[in-house]
């Protein structure tokens, strides 16, 4: 019989704990671990990613023998998520190509799309005053070495 | 006595117009994001954190501090007016400030909010200060394996006493860990997963991390639910006045609140949110009318209000004298001091009198000038409230970014900002608790370092930990501290505590 996955969030739980065990110790394999007395660099790495490994393996099966509730479900805002990461990468990508002018804009203008209830005219304003508030503060009034003109 | 002379030295430090002058910025700015809701304590440092970049070690500590207990004051001023928390641990404030602010007695809960608060910041820098040389004295005593199980036994009760499940708080502690030791080795002089990226060399940026997990992750959640609407309370009609009566009522809760909060912010895990609900219910037994609390009786307000103040002030405690981070704010700053090349420990009391003291003594000043400036700005923080959370968020995010750029001009860290985001949403998506994922990140180097140097004392002996004392007490703490948590009947009373405050 095979076992039901009773607690889906817990589950995914664990496999995100054995993910990233796993790949704290394939990015460390190589690194020497040492004798007692010289620890080496790749020690502590090699036993906390297997303590990971070890700990999502235990989350995972304990969902699986979860008491029988309602199955609990992971619901994601899709799109709120993807815009708002987004923008963060939009202005990564453009600020140092085209300064705070192109990429503030281009920024806030994403990060409008992940907000469902936006409005047109009322986003398109406040992204024109708090662009220039922008420039104002950041790299007028508090002098930082920031990009501004492409 | 010795406790008087280094007060005396704290107030020289802090009293300078700079030092003031970020007390001030940083109360106020505390306050403004502590009254808008979806921003917490944590998350406003992290926002915060780019900008003491600039500042000298004090002066951003004292930048900080004055943030986070002007979040806690807002926090508490949208509890009692639009029966929204800005923070979990005014949600025992709301129950019966609510109450009052809508029997028109708003002014009467806000002003024994503050009072209390003030009453309580006073009692506990008084504490602090008598407290913290005889603990790093002991602490002085301490070497590597101390440290070590030190900072194990610091790690452990901090997620003893927070709520979620124990194995997944641990194992968030174990990814921080491992996260902390992103960059180059300092014994071997190797790279660690760092991928051939030079900006890793140093490490991960705490900054990314910090406003990664808790700034943009608490974005993402708040942008799950649909903006509610919120009845605000009618300022025009505004008197923050106490009655013989309520002055009368609230000697006892706030006695008893700063007490209870003073004990409890010490322990690991908690800060004010504990102190604030064990007050409450602490009231509501020792009260004559218990069936009132809830329908605005002001000793619901008066005593969480000084506990979650008091509370919050003695968990600088561990901080400040053994480096020991009591709960993710505190992280976040030692995390600052890192920053400003000071290794919080027991040390930094001898090496850095004037830092220690200074903080101590703008604490104080601080939670004067919550009293005296905020309390008549009030209107204009309730006016913030109307601002929709939709424009909100993207000037949020603006901030973000535009700060962790400024760190090292580099976009690196804006890419390093979104993998810490997805990875903040992630964990809550999992039922995973970020503080300890923060504790571990901070922690894990210093954490390697001791357990690397004991072994090099000990040549290569693991019982080292266990055959010295004082280490050994520690070790057997943190494990009594496991099995207490882990047996049945301990573990409901945990989740019984938790419960509420999920409510």
């Amino acid at each position: 019989m095979i076992p039901q996955i009773r607690d889906a969030r817990n589950f995914a739980a664990g496999a995100v704990l054995v993910l990233i065990g796993g790949f704290f110790l394939w990015a460390t394999w190589e690194l020497p671990l040492g004798r007692g007395v010289r620890l080496g660099p790749g020690f502590m790495p090699f036993f906390l990613s297997f303590a990971i490994i070890g700990f999502g393996i235990v989350t995972a099966v304990q969902s699986l023998s979860a008491p029988s509730e309602p199955p609990v479900r992971i619901r994601v805002n899709v799109r709120a998520v993807l815009f708002v990461l987004l923008s963060l990468l939009v202005f990564g990508f453009l600020l140092e190509r085209f300064g705070l002018v192109v990429a503030v804009p281009a920024m806030l203008a994403v990060a409008f799309l992940a907000d469902r209830e936006a409005r047109p005219l009322e986003a398109g304003l406040f992204i024109v005053a708090l662009t220039f508030a922008a420039i104002a503060l950041f790299s007028w009034a508090l002098g930082l070495n920031i990009k501004v003109l492409p | 006595m010795d406790m008087l002379a280094n007060l005396e030295l704290g107030f020289s430090v802090a009293f300078t117009l700079q030092n003031l002058t970020y007390c001030f910025v940083g109360a106020l700015l505390g306050t403004f994001i502590g009254v808008l809701p979806g921003l917490g304590p944590a998350a406003t440092i992290a926002i915060l954190l780019p900008l003491t970049y600039a500042l000298t070690p004090i002066g951003a500590l004292i930048m900080l501090a004055g943030v986070y207990y002007g979040s806690m004051y807002g926090g508490s001023t949208t509890a009692i007016l639009v029966n929204l928390p800005g923070e979990s641990a005014s949600v025992v404030t709301a129950l019966d400030g609510y109450q009052m602010a809508r029997q028109d007695r708003a002014g009467a809960a806000l002003a024994i909010a503050a009072l209390g608060s003030f009453f309580a910041g006073c009692v506990a820098t008084l504490l602090i200060a008598a407290v913290a040389i005889p603990i790093s004295e002991v602490a002085l005593t301490f070497q590597a394996p101390e440290y070590f199980s030190l900072m194990v036994l610091g790690l452990i009760a901090a997620v003893v006493m927070s709520h979620g499940s124990l194995p997944k708080a641990i194992a968030m502690i174990l990814i921080g860990l491992v996260f902390g030791l992103v960059g180059i080795d300092n014994y071997s002089g190797l790279a660690r997963m760092t991928f051939g990226h030079t900006q890793l060399a140093d490490g991960i940026g705490f900054v990314p991390v910090a406003m990664g997990l808790f700034g943009i992750a608490e974005i993402l959640r708040n942008l799950e639910t649909p903006a509610s609407d919120r009845k605000l309370i009618r300022t025009s009609a505004f008197k923050l006045w106490l009655s013989r009566e309520d002055i009368r009522r609230s000697v006892g809760p706030v006695l008893r609140g700063t007490a209870l909060g003073s004990v409890l912010g010490v322990l690991p895990g908690s800060g004010g949110t504990l102190s604030a609900f064990a007050s409450y219910a602490l009231e509501k037994r020792v009260s004559k009318e218990p069936e009132k609390f809830g329908t605005g009786m002001i000793e619901g307000v008066a005593g969480p209000e000084t506990a979650n103040n008091a509370g919050a002030q003695t968990s600088f405690i561990p901080m400040l004298t053994l480096g020991i981070p009591a709960n993710a704010v505190m992280a976040l700053l030692i995390g600052s001091m890192m920053i400003h090349g000071i290794t919080p420990g027991p040390l930094v009391v001898q090496s850095n009198p004037d830092l220690f003291w200074g903080l101590i003594a703008s604490m104080w000043i601080g939670n004067a000038m919550l009293v005296v400036i905020n309390l008549p700005l009030i209107g204009l923080w309730v006016q913030m409230l109307r601002v929709p959370y939709r424009l909100m968020f993207p000037t949020v995010l603006l901030i973000c970014s535009i700060g962790v750029y400024t760190l090292n001009t580099s976009a690196f860290d804006v890419y390093l900002l979104i993998i810490f985001s997805i990875l903040g949403y992630v964990f809550y998506k999992l039922d995973f608790e970020p503080a300890p994922f923060l504790l571990g990140f901070v922690l894990g180097p210093l954490l390697e370092e001791n357990f690397r140097r004991s072994m090099l004392i000990a040549r290569g002996d693991y019982t080292v930990f266990f055959s010295r004392p004082l280490s050994l007490t520690l070790l057997v703490i943190a494990t009594a501290l496991i099995l207490m948590a882990v047996m049945p009947k301990l573990r409901r009373k945990r989740q019984e505590i938790f419960v509420e405050e999920e409510n």
